[in-house]
């Protein structure tokens, strides 16, 4: 049975286990990261939307920020049974689709920002990065098949394509 | 239901509806000059959005669509753009351009005519309502996105939650009498801008 997928909005986070589909549609400079623990089949996705939560009072949305996000969807792949150690990750966004206009290539490089600390932050966890698609004017719509793991993007003009698959 | 914390009153909301209305009659004008046709215009509607309402804003969030957006600066801070459906957007550049691209592969030609049709729109939305409570406005000029219609309106929500902007959209239909041009106005106060403007137009705001 084909079932539709769980759609991951801004800022939201979800998780499942052993199969389903999670989507993030339409990322422009957000990023969808997928994190897939292959032994336990605990996989989940989180839309991130800024670099950084700029607040001191803690956000009821910590999906907004790529910090706070990252650290909360890995909490709650932990709770729901799975090893950090183990989690394998993927992830697509961050454009600048604002291609054209003489202010264009000047500004609104927020998705570059999103980028980079993703990467950083990943980096700094020490988790197994398996694929990234970022960068470039490109909407993106992201999407996982737990079962499988493959991991696909579909754009406008290139259509969908396999990025990785993550078990 | 509680309001939630960036969110409008009623009355906050229905003085913007109607400073809208003004600012999109404006608008639908200059567009109706540019394209040498009647244009109607539906009544706008305000709300206040959650950022998980973002992404289907304006239908199917993969359609293609044609965005035009601006940073505003001065007195009444902000963003605005305005959407055009893709097949709209061939429409209009068959009136404006005489031709219409035959992918997604645009001309400089094409692109300047929507900028500059885009822009023409945003700019009487604006000025209509600096106008009316007497504020200064600057507007950035527009840049253009071809894309994923949830990747454009995505990008400018973040755009405005970075710089803590309410979360408020405007969603107007503008469209011509046959129906091939329909277009939809997104329009994002931020704080600070909307407060001046409820000051200026004596709205007391409500705690």
């Amino acid at each position: 049975m084909v079932s539709a997928p769980v759609l991951v909005g801004m800022a939201e986070i979800h998780v499942l286990r052993d199969s389903g589909l999670l989507s993030c549609l339409g990322l422009g400079s957000c990023i969808g990261i997928v994190m897939l623990d292959p032994e336990t089949g605990i996989a989940g996705m989180a839309h991130l939307m800024l670099p950084e939560s700029f607040s001191k009072k803690p956000t009821d949305k910590p999906g907004k920020f790529v910090n706070t996000g990252i650290q909360e969807l890995i909490g709650q792949l932990e709770r729901a049974g799975a090893d950090r150690h183990r989690l394998r990750v993927a992830y697509s966004g961050g454009a600048q689709v604002f291609k054209f206009g003489s202010e264009a290539g000047l500004k609104l490089d927020l998705g570059a920002r999103n980028a980079s600390a993703v990467k950083s932050l990943l980096d700094e966890l020490g988790l197994d990065t398996v694929a990234i698609d970022v960068g470039g004017h490109t909407g993106r719509t992201m999407t996982f098949t737990v079962e499988t793991g493959i991991v696909t993007v579909r754009t406008v003009t290139q259509g969908e394509s396999v990025l990785c698959q993550l078990r | 239901m509680a309001r939630r914390e960036g969110h409008l009153n009623l009355l906050e909301l229905s003085a913007v509806r109607e400073i809208s209305t003004i600012g999109l009659e404006h608008a639908t004008t200059a567009l109706s000059e540019l394209t040498d046709r009647k244009l109607l215009i539906s009544a706008p509607h305000a709300e206040s959005l959650g950022i998980d309402d973002v992404s289907t804003l304006l239908g199917s969030a993969e359609a293609p669509a044609v965005g035009i957006y601006m940073e505003i600066a001065g007195d009444l801070e902000g963003h605005i753009a305005f959407f055009l459906s893709w097949d709209s957007a061939l429409a209009l550049w068959d009136i404006l351009a005489g031709s219409r691209p035959k992918s997604f592969d645009v001309s400089d030609k094409q692109v300047a005519a929507l900028l500059e049709a885009g822009q023409k729109i945003n700019e009487s939305f604006l000025s209509a309502i600096a106008g009316m409570a007497n504020l200064q406005l600057e507007a950035r000029p527009p840049v253009l996105a071809i894309e994923m219609v949830g990747s454009i309106v995505e990008s400018i929500a973040a755009e405005a939650e970075d710089k803590q902007s309410y979360l408020l959209s405007i969603k107007t239909r503008i469209r011509d009498e046959q129906g091939a041009i329909e277009g939809f106005f997104l329009y994002i106060p931020a704080a600070g801008g909307l407060q001046r403007l409820f000051q200026q137009l004596g709205i007391a705001e409500a705690a």
